[in-house]
């Protein structure tokens, strides 16, 4: 079943999901990487919205605080909430692109 | 350093868990005004959202944050569009500028009615939200309703009485503007509680999708006009922006509430989450 949430890959939550998967970060970091990977830059305040939701889910979990700076990582739950939402993504894209190729073919 | 300050306004429980690398990420980063601001709407949203013992928010009671978070947008919108709707006041004043700038009038049409719109929109969605929880809190004899609604009809009649009073006597103008922030923040916060204390159905919260479509349309077409009225008054008629009504600094906070106003009515899909089930990212 399509999923509704298809086309919000901007959201907050994905992002900080995207940054998790590659490894557990702090709040700096996370803001880092997501500027390095999307060239979007999430605030503290959204940042931090977003960390408290995907953690109330299960999706991220908090590991021992570093210097007052805590790390998270992602949980088996949130890496395959995650892998629907791409593929999901994914789908869409493929489609998008290949609507795109009949209709340049057709001209 | 005001940034770290703000963050004394999000609940205590949030600062106990979240506080401390919130604050060091404060230090880490050099914040702007952009910090500032989403620091402001992250601690409105926490307080409407934030469930210390974890677990996800149920779906009503997301629903009921969603509908108090666009009408707060709208509020703060409302303040910053009243700020401006009186630019034509004295009318003889305005009538020369005008006549040699027609965008001018229609620039400033289309902000009033556009924030019609968003104030139909606003009617629409909560008029019947607001008759189904007070006459089941009534039938209840629910107190912790009724005492909200109380506090918001109040200020609503107490702030059009002072409206007629100023209106006819022409008096005591700064007084009335206190009392009317005083009104709003009242009324405002009396129907936060009314709705997230209601026994309202999931279907009926579900039912203001469309007119709250409507409001964010209404306010985000009201923004681009002021955004361009401000712009033709200050760069073809200033002296607009010296009346007894408008300020350059009360046209410049208006367009600021406006856009505080409609940028919070949208941040819903961000981080809210709006009216979806748990199984989804947001």
């Amino acid at each position: 079943m399509a999923n509704p949430d298809a086309g919000r890959f901007s959201d907050a939550l994905f992002l900080v999901l995207s940054s998790l998967a590659q490894g557990p970060k702090h709040g700096y970091a996370m803001i880092e990487d997501i500027r390095a990977f999307s060239g979007q830059v999430l605030e503290p305040g959204t940042l931090y919205g977003a960390i408290a939701r995907l953690e109330q889910k299960g999706f991220i979990e908090p590991l021992p605080a570093e210097d007052r700076r805590r790390p998270y990582r992602i949980t088996p739950t949130g890496r395959a909430a995650l892998q629907a939402q791409v593929e999901t993504m994914e789908r869409v894209v493929a489609a998008g692109r290949a609507r795109l190729r009949v209709r340049e073919g057709s001209r | 350093m005001i940034a770290a300050r703000l963050l004394r306004l999000y609940p205590k429980a949030w600062r106990q868990r979240y506080g401390e690398e919130m604050a060091a990420l404060l230090e880490d980063r050099r914040p702007n005004l952009w910090t500032c601001l989403d620091l402001l709407r992250g601690a409105l949203d926490a307080h409407l959202t934030y469930h210390a013992n974890g677990g996800t928010m149920p779906v009503e009671a997301r629903l009921k944050a969603d509908v108090v978070r666009r009408f707060v947008a709208f509020m703060l919108f409302g303040l910053g569009f009243l700020l401006l709707v009186r630019l034509n006041d004295p009318v003889a004043t305005f009538a020369g500028p005008a006549s040699r700038f027609p965008g001018m009038v229609l620039l400033l049409d289309l902000l009033r009615f556009s924030g019609v719109v968003a104030a139909f929109g606003i009617a629409l969605g909560g008029l019947p939200l607001a008759w189904v929880a007070v006459r089941r809190a009534a039938v209840g004899r629910r107190r912790e309703v009724l005492g909200p609604f109380g506090w918001a009809a109040g200020s609503l009649v107490l702030f059009l009485l002072a409206t007629l009073v100023v209106a006819t006597v022409h008096r005591a103008i700064v007084a009335y503007l206190a009392l009317s922030l005083l009104l709003l923040i009242v009324g405002t916060a009396a129907v936060a509680a009314l709705v997230l204390r209601a026994d309202i159905a999931e279907a009926q919260l579900r039912r203001v999708a469309i007119p709250a479509a409507l409001v964010s349309f209404g306010m985000a077409a009201a923004l681009v006009s002021a955004v361009a009225l401000g712009v033709l008054v200050s760069t073809a008629a200033p002296s607009l922006l010296v009346s007894q009504d408008v300020t350059p600094a009360t046209f410049s906070a208006g367009i600021l509430l406006m856009a505080l106003g409609t940028a919070f009515g949208f941040s819903g899909g961000l981080t809210v989450g709006g009216a979806r089930d748990g199984t989804h990212l947001a």
